[in-house]
Protein backbone atom coordinates (compact mmCIF):
# COMPACT_ATOMS: atom_id res chain seq x y z
CA UNK A 1 0.00 0.00 0.00
CA UNK A 2 2.57 2.54 -1.15
CA UNK A 3 1.34 6.14 -1.38
CA UNK A 4 4.39 6.87 -3.52
CA UNK A 5 5.96 4.39 -5.89
CA UNK A 6 8.54 4.49 -8.69
CA UNK A 7 8.60 1.28 -10.67
CA UNK A 8 9.49 -0.18 -14.05
CA UNK A 9 6.35 -2.34 -13.90
CA UNK A 10 2.97 -1.42 -15.42
CA UNK A 11 0.84 0.81 -13.18
CA UNK A 12 -2.50 -0.39 -11.84
CA UNK A 13 -5.04 2.39 -11.25
CA UNK A 14 -7.35 0.03 -9.33
CA UNK A 15 -4.58 -0.50 -6.79
CA UNK A 16 -4.16 3.26 -6.27
CA UNK A 17 -7.91 3.61 -5.84
CA UNK A 18 -7.86 0.97 -3.12
CA UNK A 19 -5.02 2.79 -1.33
CA UNK A 20 -6.92 6.07 -0.96
CA UNK A 21 -10.49 4.82 -0.67
CA UNK A 22 -12.41 4.53 2.57
CA UNK A 23 -16.03 4.40 3.66
CA UNK A 24 -16.10 8.13 4.50
CA UNK A 25 -14.77 9.19 1.09
CA UNK A 26 -17.52 9.39 -1.50
CA UNK A 27 -15.38 10.80 -4.34
CA UNK A 28 -12.44 9.03 -5.97
CA UNK A 29 -10.69 10.80 -8.87
CA UNK A 30 -7.93 9.12 -10.87
CA UNK A 31 -5.62 10.84 -13.33
CA UNK A 32 -3.57 8.72 -15.72
CA UNK A 33 -0.85 10.24 -17.88
CA UNK A 34 -0.56 7.99 -20.93
CA UNK A 35 2.20 7.84 -23.55
CA UNK A 36 0.99 9.26 -26.89
CA UNK A 37 1.96 7.78 -30.26
CA UNK A 38 3.67 10.95 -31.50
CA UNK A 39 6.36 13.15 -30.05
CA UNK A 40 7.26 16.43 -31.78
CA UNK A 41 5.46 15.23 -34.88
CA UNK A 42 7.29 11.91 -35.16
CA UNK A 43 5.74 8.47 -34.62
CA UNK A 44 7.07 6.69 -31.54
CA UNK A 45 6.40 3.36 -29.89
CA UNK A 46 7.64 4.13 -26.37
CA UNK A 47 9.22 6.71 -24.09
CA UNK A 48 12.16 5.86 -21.85
CA UNK A 49 11.95 7.68 -18.50
CA UNK A 50 14.97 8.40 -16.31
CA UNK A 51 14.73 9.18 -12.59
CA UNK A 52 16.80 10.48 -9.69
CA UNK A 53 15.03 7.98 -7.52
CA UNK A 54 15.97 8.97 -3.98
CA UNK A 55 15.09 12.60 -4.60
CA UNK A 56 11.99 11.79 -6.65
CA UNK A 57 10.55 9.84 -3.71
CA UNK A 58 11.18 12.81 -1.41
CA UNK A 59 9.57 15.28 -3.84
CA UNK A 60 6.54 13.03 -4.36
CA UNK A 61 6.12 12.74 -0.59
CA UNK A 62 6.30 16.55 -0.28
CA UNK A 63 3.59 16.94 -2.94
CA UNK A 64 1.34 14.49 -1.11
CA UNK A 65 1.86 16.30 2.18
CA UNK A 66 1.19 19.75 0.65
CA UNK A 67 -1.83 18.71 -1.42
CA UNK A 68 -3.43 16.64 1.34
CA UNK A 69 -2.99 19.49 3.78
CA UNK A 70 -4.48 22.04 1.36
CA UNK A 71 -7.43 19.97 0.09
CA UNK A 72 -8.12 17.45 2.82
CA UNK A 73 -8.14 14.72 0.15
CA UNK A 74 -6.18 11.47 0.51
CA UNK A 75 -3.65 11.20 -2.32
CA UNK A 76 -1.25 8.73 -3.86
CA UNK A 77 1.17 8.98 -6.80
CA UNK A 78 2.82 6.16 -8.75
CA UNK A 79 5.27 6.87 -11.60
CA UNK A 80 6.60 4.33 -14.06
CA UNK A 81 10.20 4.64 -15.31
CA UNK A 82 12.31 2.87 -17.90
CA UNK A 83 10.56 2.01 -21.16
CA UNK A 84 6.84 2.85 -21.21
CA UNK A 85 5.03 1.77 -24.41
CA UNK A 86 2.50 3.94 -26.26
CA UNK A 87 -0.95 3.61 -24.72
CA UNK A 88 0.33 2.70 -21.26
CA UNK A 89 0.37 4.99 -18.22
CA UNK A 90 3.60 6.68 -17.19
CA UNK A 91 1.95 8.20 -14.13
CA UNK A 92 -1.21 7.53 -12.14
CA UNK A 93 -2.46 9.87 -9.42
CA UNK A 94 -5.47 9.05 -7.30
CA UNK A 95 -7.29 11.26 -4.81
CA UNK A 96 -10.23 10.47 -2.57
CA UNK A 97 -12.29 12.85 -0.49
CA UNK A 98 -15.68 13.11 1.14
CA UNK A 99 -17.06 15.17 -1.78
CA UNK A 100 -15.81 15.59 -5.35
CA UNK A 101 -14.32 19.14 -5.50
CA UNK A 102 -11.45 18.31 -3.15
CA UNK A 103 -10.54 15.12 -5.02
CA UNK A 104 -10.60 16.84 -8.44
CA UNK A 105 -8.48 19.71 -7.07
CA UNK A 106 -6.03 17.35 -5.42
CA UNK A 107 -5.44 15.41 -8.65
CA UNK A 108 -4.83 18.55 -10.70
CA UNK A 109 -2.56 20.14 -8.08
CA UNK A 110 -0.53 16.96 -7.76
CA UNK A 111 0.11 16.46 -11.49
CA UNK A 112 0.92 20.17 -11.94
CA UNK A 113 3.46 20.05 -9.10
CA UNK A 114 4.90 16.72 -10.29
CA UNK A 115 5.65 18.24 -13.70
CA UNK A 116 7.68 21.01 -12.07
CA UNK A 117 9.53 19.44 -9.16
CA UNK A 118 9.86 15.66 -9.42
CA UNK A 119 13.24 14.74 -10.95
CA UNK A 120 12.03 12.43 -13.72
CA UNK A 121 12.87 12.96 -17.39
CA UNK A 122 11.75 11.69 -20.76
CA UNK A 123 15.27 10.51 -21.56
CA UNK A 124 14.64 9.16 -25.04
CA UNK A 125 11.98 8.11 -27.49
CA UNK A 126 11.80 4.79 -29.25
CA UNK A 127 10.80 5.41 -32.85
CA UNK A 128 8.57 3.27 -34.98
CA UNK A 129 10.70 1.41 -37.51
CA UNK A 130 9.60 2.01 -41.09
CA UNK A 131 9.46 -0.82 -43.56
CA UNK A 132 12.22 -0.33 -46.18
CA UNK A 133 9.60 -0.78 -48.92
CA UNK B 1 37.25 18.40 0.42
CA UNK B 2 35.48 15.99 -1.91
CA UNK B 3 31.96 16.19 -3.27
CA UNK B 4 30.09 13.71 -5.43
CA UNK B 5 28.34 15.13 -8.48
CA UNK B 6 25.47 13.34 -10.24
CA UNK B 7 24.36 14.17 -13.79
CA UNK B 8 20.95 13.36 -15.21
CA UNK B 9 19.27 13.28 -18.65
CA UNK B 10 20.69 15.96 -21.01
CA UNK B 11 23.38 16.90 -18.47
CA UNK B 12 24.56 13.28 -18.34
CA UNK B 13 24.58 13.07 -22.13
CA UNK B 14 26.52 16.33 -22.52
CA UNK B 15 29.22 15.44 -20.02
CA UNK B 16 29.35 11.74 -20.87
CA UNK B 17 29.09 10.34 -17.35
CA UNK B 18 26.49 9.91 -14.65
CA UNK B 19 28.66 10.48 -11.59
CA UNK B 20 32.06 11.88 -10.58
CA UNK B 21 33.95 12.96 -7.48
CA UNK B 22 35.51 16.42 -7.50
CA UNK B 23 38.04 17.83 -5.04
CA UNK B 24 37.47 21.52 -4.31
CA UNK B 25 38.56 23.97 -1.67
CA UNK B 26 36.73 24.02 1.60
CA UNK B 27 33.88 26.53 1.74
CA UNK B 28 33.19 26.47 -2.00
CA UNK B 29 29.62 26.92 -3.22
CA UNK B 30 27.75 25.10 -6.00
CA UNK B 31 28.50 28.17 -8.16
CA UNK B 32 32.24 27.67 -7.60
CA UNK B 33 31.96 23.93 -8.18
CA UNK B 34 30.30 24.32 -11.58
CA UNK B 35 32.88 26.89 -12.67
CA UNK B 36 35.57 24.20 -12.46
CA UNK B 37 37.03 22.81 -15.68
CA UNK B 38 35.27 19.45 -15.33
CA UNK B 39 31.99 21.23 -16.06
CA UNK B 40 33.09 22.78 -19.35
CA UNK B 41 30.98 20.43 -21.54
CA UNK B 42 27.90 21.73 -19.69
CA UNK B 43 28.58 25.44 -20.18
CA UNK B 44 25.79 25.98 -22.72
CA UNK B 45 23.27 24.11 -20.55
CA UNK B 46 24.04 25.47 -17.10
CA UNK B 47 21.68 28.45 -17.25
CA UNK B 48 18.67 26.10 -17.56
CA UNK B 49 19.85 23.63 -14.92
CA UNK B 50 18.63 23.32 -11.34
CA UNK B 51 20.76 21.84 -8.61
CA UNK B 52 20.11 19.53 -5.71
CA UNK B 53 22.25 19.29 -2.60
CA UNK B 54 21.86 16.02 -0.74
CA UNK B 55 18.57 15.26 -2.54
CA UNK B 56 16.94 18.67 -1.93
CA UNK B 57 16.65 21.52 -4.46
CA UNK B 58 19.35 24.04 -3.67
CA UNK B 59 20.40 27.59 -4.54
CA UNK B 60 23.67 28.01 -6.38
CA UNK B 61 25.20 29.99 -3.53
CA UNK B 62 24.78 27.07 -1.10
CA UNK B 63 28.11 26.31 0.60
CA UNK B 64 29.30 22.73 0.24
CA UNK B 65 30.69 20.40 2.88
CA UNK B 66 32.95 17.39 2.54
CA UNK B 67 30.97 14.35 1.39
CA UNK B 68 28.05 16.32 -0.04
CA UNK B 69 26.19 15.04 -3.08
CA UNK B 70 25.35 17.64 -5.72
CA UNK B 71 23.00 16.72 -8.58
CA UNK B 72 22.77 18.59 -11.88
CA UNK B 73 19.11 18.54 -12.92
CA UNK B 74 17.83 19.57 -16.37
CA UNK B 75 14.23 20.85 -16.50
CA UNK B 76 12.13 17.86 -15.46
CA UNK B 77 9.74 16.21 -17.92
CA UNK B 78 7.99 13.47 -15.98
CA UNK B 79 4.28 12.68 -16.09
Amino acid sequence: MDKTRITSDALNSAELERIVSSRERGAVVTFSGVVRDREQGAAITAIVYEVYEAMAYKEMAKIIEAVESETGAELCIHHRVGEVPVGEASVVICAASEHRPEAFNACRMAIDKLKVDVPIWKASFIAAVRSPI
Amino acid sequence: MKVTVLFFASAREAIGMSETTITISSGASIEVLIASSEFEPLTALLSSMRFALNEEFSRRDAVLNDGDVVAVLPPVSGG
